[in-house]
């Protein structure tokens, strides 16, 4: 999976931070590590590809591999249950 | 959704190409506070029926307004400058020098979307001018303030940040200059204010569109306030005078990256010398007025920078 930043108001190089990826640097393509990946989703809660969809400046190709998003899944499923989910008669 | 807390919140701008038309965030600001609102102003209907309760609500004009705090982060307090009431010369292939200088303009020539998640919901605010903004010195590091009024808001996709690497002027950056080429080393604080008093203006719609039509400027107020050591009457002497001095503001971090705070004409309005206690140190606390000068400014922000942000 290989990730672009191309902000026109900033410079080549200079670098731009994505949480759970880490610093960018504007004008260069970046290949994204498996726990790159992982570390994304459970930031975000979206794939990388999904989050920057319709983006006119970050540009994505490629698709989270399925063991990274099954990666990232457990580890947003540390966070506490939200009141939506909890079942009737749960206290 | 479960209870959040503020770590997680986005806040993001980006400028209008037609004002009042949402434009995602193409820069995302590290920021303090916010406390941005929709205020709706709802009629309350109690016309005289044999009772005293109040009978219904009739939908009142909106806008928006609040305050953004911030650290002052040289290329992000630049989308804020440009929001304001200014006339901007943009020179530089990079970095970019920026002149901001008032103008006399009723209505802003560029507003900005704002855009904010808190505990990931999302608002987005147009139309947004600044209103006022201050540069003032918090424990040695430059912050940015600015109080912001804008049009509607409505809700819009959530945005992915890209965060700036940017950082704050800290300790070593400053030069203060009183009067301006004259660096002093007695100062420990300042404040740098412009208002330009904001107004949300509301005219007659349909279609159940609410929102401001525009938001309208009005008079303009520099000024700025300095603490300093005391060891002479001369200041206050010129304060008694009403004597204008020129002073400047200073903060560079490299050739590439600087901002500076003229006030070509500063009359003193206030000079104040207290003795708080036996420990006390002497000090001056002084507020200065920023006045016109012969070529139509009260104050000139000098901004250095590598965004390179489109102005027209």
């Amino acid at each position: 999976m290989k990730l672009t930043v191309n902000y026109p108001n900033l410079p080549k190089g200079a670098e731009v931070q994505i949480g759970g990826i880490g610093n960018v640097k504007n004008g260069e393509e970046v290949e994204l590590t498996d726990r790159q990946q992982v570390d994304f989703l459970a930031v975000h809660n979206k794939k990388v590809e999904d989050a920057f969809k319709g983006s006119k400046y970050v540009k994505v190709v490629g698709k989270t591999k399925q063991e990274n998003v099954k990666a990232g899944e457990a580890a947003t499923g540390d966070l506490p249950d939200t009141g939506d989910e909890q079942k009737e008669g749960e206290s | 959704m479960a209870p959040g807390i503020g770590a997680s919140g986005i806040l993001g701008v980006a400028l209008e190409t037609v004002s009042g038309t949402y434009v995602a965030p193409t820069k995302f600001i590290p920021f303090e506070s916010e406390s941005l609102i929709y205020q709706q102003e709802t009629i309350w209907r109690r016309p005289i029926r044999q009772s005293a309760d109040v009978l219904g609500a009739v939908p009142g004009n909106v806008h928006t307004e609040g305050d953004i705090e911030m650290e002052a982060l040289t290329d992000c307090l630049l989308y804020f400058l440009i929001a304001a009431r200014h006339n901007i010369n943009k020179t530089g292939a990079g970095p970019y020098t920026y002149v901001f200088t008032p103008n006399a303009l009723a209505i802003p020539t560029r507003t900005l979307s704002v855009t904010t998640v808190r505990n990931g919901v999302v608002f987005g605010y147009t139309g947004v001018v600044v209103s006022s903004f201050t540069f003032t010195i918090d424990d040695g590091v430059l912050k940015f303030n600015v109080s912001c009024i804008g049009r509607d808001e409505a809700v819009q996709a959530a945005p992915t940040p890209t965060w700036p690497t940017s950082t704050p002027y800290g300790a070593g950056s400053y030069d203060i200059q009183i009067p301006t080429a004259t660096s002093v080393y007695d100062c420990d604080g300042f404040e740098f204010t412009v208002e330009h008093n904001a107004e949300p203006q509301f005219r007659l719609k349909g279609g159940g569109q609410r929102g401001a039509q525009f938001v309208k400027f009005g008079e303009n107020n520099v000024t700025a306030s300095t603490e300093r050591d005391f060891d002479s009457r001369a200041e206050y002497d010129t304060y008694k005078a009403l004597t204008a001095q020129a002073i400047t503001l200073e903060m560079e971090k490299s050739a590439s990256e600087s901002i500076t705070l003229n006030l070509p004409v500063a009359i003193r309005d206030s000079y104040e010398i207290a003795i708080g206690g036996q420990g006390d140190l002497v000090r001056a606390s002084t507020e200065y007025m920023g006045v016109m000068d012969a070529t139509g400014k009260s104050y000139e922000l000098t901004v250095v920078t590598s965004e390179n942000v489109t102005l027209t």
